[in-house]
């Protein structure tokens, strides 16, 4: 625990340097009460105090933001423009992503003329900066899995139901444009919630992510031939797109009837939102997650069942009525399956467009629950109901 | 200061430095008092210095054995601040029945 401990003081004290002077003398306090007073594990909680003093002052800083936005874009630009362009996916990519990440260099900025600024506090920022390099991670991972499985393309145009690849990836990063929008935008100071909502509908959405992420992968790690699974369950998606937000819509509701701030939502709305929120969460992480997973080993990918039909008809092809030589059948069908195995039992990709419809729904569901239980609970005899409202103005 | 409300680690940290304004105070005192954990006191403290509610230096001696302290305490300002938000705060407790404010912990952390 000593070495912990004194690792810890290295660090925060070679990061002072990242703090204005001002800022650093808090932070040199912090670690001279450490070394004086505290022993094990007390000296350890104390100094990871100190690194989110750090790690929230720095967030407070917009250049750090802009320069984590610019590294990680770069990155996923590096990662995106390699291939060959008789892939179809290839010149895709190089025309979409970057189009995207200067929608998402360019919507804080938007989102900041309507709802204001980042709200205050730790939490909002980082829920920010994580989005961001979630929605990045699905946008590299996603391109990666398009170029391993459009390979075939300069024969065989790649497409989903008439529509050609192009338009459905143009199509794929509003989708994305419109999470990181609602990213932005529940972290605003003109959208008042109360405290605990975004903490409730941020953690419940990763948990259950990362929780069909290991149910998704939970037979790739078992040895060589370990696979993905080929089928997450209309049970998952019916809990993600219902279960979900019913409980997170009702928790907050009901939270919020307690604890609203001054000119903040009505309690319903809020339910609805955390509701969209902890659901959008849930899938977008699983998107990341499998979208990387399937980017790095695409062979762990199971082939689509059934096969294309045996007469080489090319159900993806624009046109469709296409006929691949009996050569190039099997190679087809793999990257077939790598192209459309963005999650299982009808893809992540669709869920992350329908999943918050159906939050929506569910959310104003829990909502309604939430508000007739507190009107039971309400009455006039009850004690709740002598309770002053909350005075206005910010909090510190 | 009467536009602005004060969260409750804000209003224990208060209570704790509003006891004894004159005096310099260091920050795991502070945090012992008031049974806050240093990744939630040290930013509380900043953003009262950066309203100039609270001041902080340094001890002006090199103590044998041990660094020098950075140490707290409330400004005219803040002293006039946390008065006004704790009598508030406990008129608000006195009218609701609940607790709106935590009394400081003394014994809460060893």
């Amino acid at each position: 625990m000593s070495l912990i401990a004194r690792m810890l003081t290295s660090l925060l004290t070679r990061s002072a340097w990242l703090l204005p002077p001002a800022r650093a003398e808090w932070l040199e306090g912090l670690v001279a009460e450490a070394t004086e007073t505290r022993t094990g594990r007390g000296r350890v909680a104390w100094l990871l105090g100190g690194v989110w003093l750090v790690a929230g002052q720095l967030l407070r800083r917009c250049w750090i933001r802009v320069l984590t936005f610019i590294a990680a874009a770069g990155i996923v630009v590096l990662v995106v423009w390699p291939g060959s362009s008789s892939d179809y996916a290839v010149p895709v990519n190089r025309i979409v992503v970057p189009l995207v990440l200067a929608l998402l260099a360019v919507l804080p900025l938007l989102v900041r003329r309507y709802y204001g600024p980042v709200r205050q506090g730790l939490l909002p920022r980082t829920v920010r900066v994580v989005g961001y390099l979630v929605v990045l991670a699905v946008i590299a991972g996603h391109a990666v899995q398009e170029r391993e499985g459009q390979k075939l393309g300069a024969y065989f145009g790649g497409g989903i139901g008439g529509l050609p690849m192009s338009v459905l990836a143009g199509i794929f990063a509003l989708v994305l444009a419109g999470y990181v929008a609602a990213i932005l935008i529940l972290t605003s100071q003109r959208v008042r919630l109360t405290r605990s909502a975004l903490p409730i509908a941020i953690g419940t959405g990763t948990l259950t992510g990362v929780a069909l992420y290991a149910r998704f992968s939970s037979h790739l790690w078992s040895g060589p031939r370990g696979m993905l699974a080929a089928d997450l369950g209309l049970g998952w998606w019916g809990f993600v797109a219902l279960g979900l937000p019913v409980l997170t819509g009702f928790a907050v509701a009901r939270l919020a009837d307690r604890d609203t701030p001054a000119n903040g939502m009505i309690p319903a709305r809020q339910g609805r939102s955390a509701a969209v929120c902890a659901t959008g969460t849930a899938v977008l992480v699983l998107a990341a997650l499998t979208a990387v997973t399937i980017a790095i080993s695409p062979q762990k990918v199971p082939l689509q069942t059934p096969p294309p039909p045996a007469n080489g008809g090319c159900e993806t092809c624009v046109p469709v009525n296409l006929t691949i030589p009996p050569n190039l059948r099997h190679e087809y069908w793999v990257g077939l399956s790598i192209a459309q195995a963005a999650g299982a039992s009808g893809g992540t990709d669709w869920m992350l467009v329908i999943a918050p419809m159906f939050a929506l729904f569910a959310g104003g569901l829990g909502a309604a629950l939430a508000e007739r239980s507190l009107r039971t609970g309400n009455r006039p005899d009850s004690p709740r109901s002598a309770q002053p409202p909350a005075p206005s103005g910010t909090q510190i | 200061m009467a536009d602005r409300r004060f969260s409750a680690q804000a209003l224990s940290l208060l209570s704790a430095l509003e006891q004894a304004p004159a005096a310099w105070r260091h920050g795991y005192e502070l945090a012992k008092e008031t049974g806050l954990r240093s990744g939630t006191l040290y930013p509380v403290l900043i953003r009262l210095a950066d309203r100039g509610l609270v001041e902080a230096c340094w001890e002006d001696e090199q103590p044998s054995g041990r660094p020098r302290r950075h140490l707290y305490r409330l400004t005219p300002d803040g002293f006039a601040a946390a008065r006004a938000a704790l009598s508030e705060a406990r008129s608000q407790r006195h009218s609701a029945g609940i607790a709106a404010v935590r009394p400081p912990a003394r014994a809460k952390e060893a």
